[in-house]
């Protein structure tokens, strides 16, 4: 009898078949993987933008720190294309990959209170919003200082066009004033 | 005869399993030990953009209790202050492709992977803000997420919006070059510097403590400037980041020629900041031949008269 009328085409068609499967799914989820963004709605890189053209993009919405958003096979240099829900809407546009990672962030202090590690540097990571009101109850110095970049803060905002205070600020009209900025400076090619 | 042949191997065998079921575990142990080290490790070493931009408020707050910051208080201060963040921004969107590889920026700093990579990754949490310090001393500071202080000093020193712009990109590079968490890591892993200022300002225990005092640690080693290689480092993704911005590549020769000109003039105290930075001269020829090496071409768009008139009218507007 012929080799080949031995041998089990049904199970290798079989196998063939489900690495097929295998494979497809494989794609799908690279296609679609999730990643969260690292950086505040107040940085002008949560603008998610129509094309990577620096000059010629617009804004298509805006990103808040730490949402989740959905991965397009597509990069341009620096950039990816990505599928976010903003404002209960779908949209797809374009962000700087750096801004975006694996994991969601996760906001809290990562050693305990006495040092897990046992000494003072290892407690940088875990610096949040509730470890800066800390310091300036314990030190009336730290406070003063911390007050005169809060109120920087609030006054470059007021300056850029956007309020620093503002839970989710729009922060195209900051990238539009960028881009006036070296047009009226003739820096544009 | 047979049956205690076999006895003596099962014997042996048994011997040999645990003996290998000790090393094994011991191994294991070793290896459960050495993975939570470096777990531990990059949990400590890796910050978060809102964790960096905590600590660049912390380290900021010192900053300014040294040199206060100049009151946002009238339409001048206003102009000025704007002037300088729509610039420095611009300039960080324009420079976007800009390589951050220590090897392509001239070999000057060491990185291994993991640093380097955390270059790459490094994004700030709220982009960058820039102040201005209230003093006639030529002091600059760029702190972890994104805050860049630059003295009055150190604008009213160049004489040009491109000059200003290479002074810029300059001190932006050791924020997006990551040079004040490396010396961190590398300096203030093991402890916090004790000093008078954070003795003052901290004196209880605990992590609010802690991260009180690592704040003003890491502010009064700023001071003293970064290290000569990050300064060189610099001086390149700063000439690189102008050419990408339009900007002349020249004007960082220009204003480290400024700089040489002030260190002559007024004969820089071995405490100052531009003390800490190295020789002058070794830098102005190291950026010249960048320029020359990779070419780097003036944009004849930015350089017309009328281009470069439009760019120092503004710049006078705002500081002269």
């Amino acid at each position: 009898m012929q080799w080949w009328k031995k041998f089990p085409w049904q199970r290798l068609l079989a196998l063939l078949v489900v690495l097929a499967v295998v494979l497809a799914v494989a794609m799908t989820q690279v296609r679609g993987d999730k990643m969260y963004v690292k950086v505040d709605s107040s940085s002008p890189d949560a603008v998610v933008q129509s094309s990577t053209d620096f000059f010629d993009s617009k804004p298509v919405g805006k990103l808040v720190s730490n949402q989740p958003v959905e991965m397009l096979d597509e990069t341009d240099g620096e950039f990816v294309k990505i599928r976010a829900t903003v404002d209960g809407k779908e949209v797809e546009g374009w962000v700087k990959k750096i801004i975006l990672q694996k994991k969601p962030l996760e906001n809290k202090p990562r050693v305990s209170e006495s040092g897990a590690v046992e000494n003072a540097s290892f407690a940088a990571p875990g610096f949040n919003e509730e470890l800066e009101n800390g310091m300036r109850a314990d030190s009336p110095e730290m406070a003063t200082a911390l007050k005169r970049i809060d109120d920087f803060e609030v006054k470059r905002g007021k300056l850029l066009g956007f309020d620093a205070k503002a839970e989710e600020p729009d922060m195209a009209p900051v990238l539009q004033r960028y881009r006036d900025f070296a047009a009226a400076g003739q820096l544009k090619d | 005869m047979k049956t205690n042949t076999l006895n003596l191997w099962f014997t042996r065998f048994l011997a040999l399993a645990a003996v290998c079921t000790l090393v094994g575990c011991s191994l294991f142990n070793k290896v459960v030990e050495s993975i939570s080290a470096i777990e531990k490790a990059q949990l400590v070493d890796k910050y978060e953009p809102s964790e960096q931009y905590y600590l660049g408020r912390g380290v900021s707050a010192v900053i300014l209790d040294r040199y206060p910051p100049i009151e946002i208080k009238n339409a001048q201060t206003e102009r000025q202050v704007a002037y300088l963040n729509d610039m420095a921004g611009y300039i960080e969107r324009a420079s976007q492709s800009v390589t951050r590889s220590a090897l392509r920026l001239g070999d000057h700093t060491e990185r291994d992977h993991d640093q380097q990579q955390q270059v790459y990754d490094l994004a700030l949490y709220k982009g960058v803000q820039v102040g201005i310090l209230d003093t006639e001393d030529v002091a600059a500071h760029g702190t972890p997420g994104g805050f860049l202080w630059l003295s009055y000093g150190a604008i009213k020193m160049c004489e040009s919006e491109d000059e200003l712009a290479a002074v810029v990109a300059h001190e932006m590079s050791h924020i997006i070059l990551d040079h004040g968490m490396a010396n961190y890591r590398i300096a203030y892993k093991s402890e916090v510097r004790n000093s008078t200022l954070s003795d003052t300002w901290f004196s209880g225990s605990g992590a609010v403590s802690n991260f009180g005092r690592l704040c003003v640690t890491y502010a009064e080693d700023a001071f003293n400037g970064y290290n000569p290689e990050q300064e060189f480092e610099s001086d390149n993704w700063g000439t690189r980041a102008l050419t990408a911005s339009g900007y002349d590549p020249n004007a960082m020769v220009a204003v480290l020629k400024r700089v040489e000109a002030y260190e002559k003039a007024h004969d820089v105290d071995p405490k100052d900041y531009l003390a800490h930075h190295p020789p002058i001269t070794e830098r102005i020829k190291t950026v010249q031949e960048l320029i020359k090496s990779e070419g780097f071409k003036v944009n004849p768009a930015s350089q017309k008269p009328e281009a470069v008139k439009a760019r120092n009218d503004r710049f006078t507007a705002a500081f002269k």
